[in-house]
């Protein structure tokens, strides 16, 4: 196994009353093509928050590259600089994310704040857009975009700061089958050494965007594994609510009814 | 009390919004197609349309605002903005809020009485008139001239001109980010009057309405309140500490200068001669 580039041991996270994440523990080896499945409110945007140092764990603690991520750590200029530098979060609503006035500023805009030289800035956002195939946006307002474009400018806007480690919460959520597509084959030709964990309930683009797979349920990792392991184990699916069980009719010869499960790779 | 139908006052509600929308898409295109002002450095623009607007505040002749207004007609006419856009959205609004706050003076200015008012019997005076028209005049002249840089300059150059010119960065920071949400929450608001609209039939009191307006509004904060986190989370996930730094690229060209003392002389001749 490769040396760790994140340590979780016993991660809790609450929210007021309310609990995040209920003692999670797993390490991330450099170079990972993670998957956290999960349904919506699993934990899955909490934890690639704590591995992003924007939470702080409530108890448990995370290590990233041996440094353990804490308050005192979190405030130092020299380590934000430093692990800024290797960490990015797409977040899951481009909106959010997209917060300047131009897609060149929204690209420009980490680097400008990583005090990287202007005329670096000038030719990396243009590599960047180039590298993105949205050259064409680079004076439009980002929120004049469609959600395809907004999701690729939201991309470039990380991947101009080189990182080591890509977290990307929900990636594919409400685009297009094209542009879902086009964004899965961006992300199989990323740099091999890169580590990406990628948040989804998307059960179809697992196998093309993971090795591993970590399944939570009410913030707890309830089982983990390969893809096809876990693709295939149904009960599991069915318990973290990624699959479900209906009825529905079949064009057979007599229609009829009966519990039917759609796992995605039957 | 009578009942508005509650498709009518939704409709109108969500038609207005997207006026908005589309009144700011427009205000963009404008800005971005070719012409005089457009083809100028922002920094010029800012200066040169900044006098002229404050040199409609030393202005005392009636001649002087017109020769303003006929100044103000001609860039606009050579940069391309349609007369009904500036009637639509500047006089038109200028005469509306201006006016009522003038029309006060007409009767309250001592002075020549010219007229008095039937039933009434309120005094009309020259003095009253003559303040009234100055101040719509002056009122028109400068946002005339203000909204020329509008019409003619990007948000986002605007910005980046103020910041050339010395306005702190935070508040540059502030300005960009409210236009920025300002579009996205009229958007939101758009959407949930529409989603509203879809699932109401028959006709709705005036109690309706206010709760309605209250629900949305209440929403609306809650969902800014989250976004501000969120965003405040996004922007230090890209290593957002507290001090902003930004790109300069606006350099002046001798165009730009001789357009800018052009501006700023005649904005200095007509405040001389008052």
């Amino acid at each position: 196994m490769a040396t760790p580039l994140f340590e979780l041991l016993d991660v809790r996270y609450e929210y007021g009353a309310q609990r995040g994440l209920q003692g999670v523990t797993f390490n991330v080896p450099k170079g990972a093509r993670i998957a956290l499945l999960g349904a919506n409110g699993s934990g899955k945007s909490t934890l690639l928050r704590l591995l992003d140092g924007l939470y702080l764990p409530s108890a448990g603690s995370i290590v990233f590259d041996g440094v353990p991520l804490e308050e005192a750590r979190m405030e130092e200029e020299e380590f934000v600089f430093y692990f800024r530098r290797r960490v990015a979060l797409l977040f899951q609503d481009p909106d959010v994310q997209l917060f300047n006035s131009t897609v060149f500023d929204e690209v420009a805009f980490g680097p400008l704040q990583l005090r990287w030289p202007k005329d670096t800035i000038e030719a990396k956002v243009q590599q960047a857009l180039q590298r993105l195939e949205i050259a064409e946006l680079r004076d439009r307002s980002p929120h004049r975009l469609s959600g395809g474009e907004k999701k690729r400018v939201a991309l470039a806007s990380i991947l101009i700061l080189e990182p080591e480690v890509l977290l990307l919460d929900e990636p594919t959520g409400a685009l297009d089958p094209r542009s879902q597509s086009q964004f899965i084959h961006l992300l199989e030709h990323l740099d091999k050494d890169k580590t990406v964990i990628t948040a989804t309930h998307d059960l179809d683009i697992v196998e093309d965007i993971a090795d591993y797979c970590y399944v939570l349920e009410s913030g707890r990792v309830i089982a983990e594994g390969e893809p096809s392991e876990v693709l295939a184990n149904v009960t599991l699916l069915e318990r973290a609510n990624l699959i479900h069980a209906h009825h529905h009719i079949h064009g057979a010869e007599e229609p009829h009814y009966h519990p039917h499960l759609h796992p995605p790779h039957a | 009390m009578p009942g508005y139908r509650r498709g009518a006052f939704v409709r109108s509600t969500a038609l207005r919004l997207s006026s908005l929308l589309e009144r700011g898409i427009q205000a963009e295109e404008l800005a971005r197609q070719p012409g005089f002002l457009q083809g100028l450095d922002p920094k010029a623009k800012i200066i040169g349309l900044l006098s002229l607007t404050a040199s409609a505040a030393w202005t005392r002749h009636l001649m002087v605002f017109a020769f303003l207004m006929a100044l103000a007609l001609i860039l606009a006419a050579a940069s391309r903005i349609p007369l009904k856009v500036l009637a639509g959205r500047v006089w038109a609004g200028v005469l509306l809020v201006t006016g009522v706050v003038a029309l006060p003076a007409v009767f309250l200015v001592p002075g020549d009485i010219l007229y008095r008012l039937p039933v009434l019997h309120w005094p009309v005076t020259s003095q009253g008139i003559s303040a009234a028209v100055f101040l719509i005049a002056r009122v028109a002249t400068a946002t005339t001239f203000s909204a020329l840089l509008i019409f003619t300059t990007p948000w986002t150059h605007v910005l980046k001109g103020l910041r050339v010119l010395r306005v702190p960065v935070v508040l540059i920071v502030i300005l960009s980010m409210t236009y920025r949400y300002i579009v996205l929450l009229l958007q939101t608001a758009y959407e949930m009057f529409e989603a509203r609209q879809s699932r109401m039939v028959g006709r709705m009191d005036a109690g309706q309405r206010r709760r309605m307006v209250a629900a949305t509004a209440g929403a609306l904060l809650s969902k800014t309140l989250f976004l501000s986190e969120e965003v405040y989370f996004a922007m230090r996930s890209r290593g957002y500490q507290g001090d902003v730094y930004v790109m300069q690229e606006f350099r002046l060209r001798p165009y730009d200068w001789l357009a800018m003392s052009a501006l700023t002389a005649t904005a200095a001749a007509v405040a001389w001669v008052g």
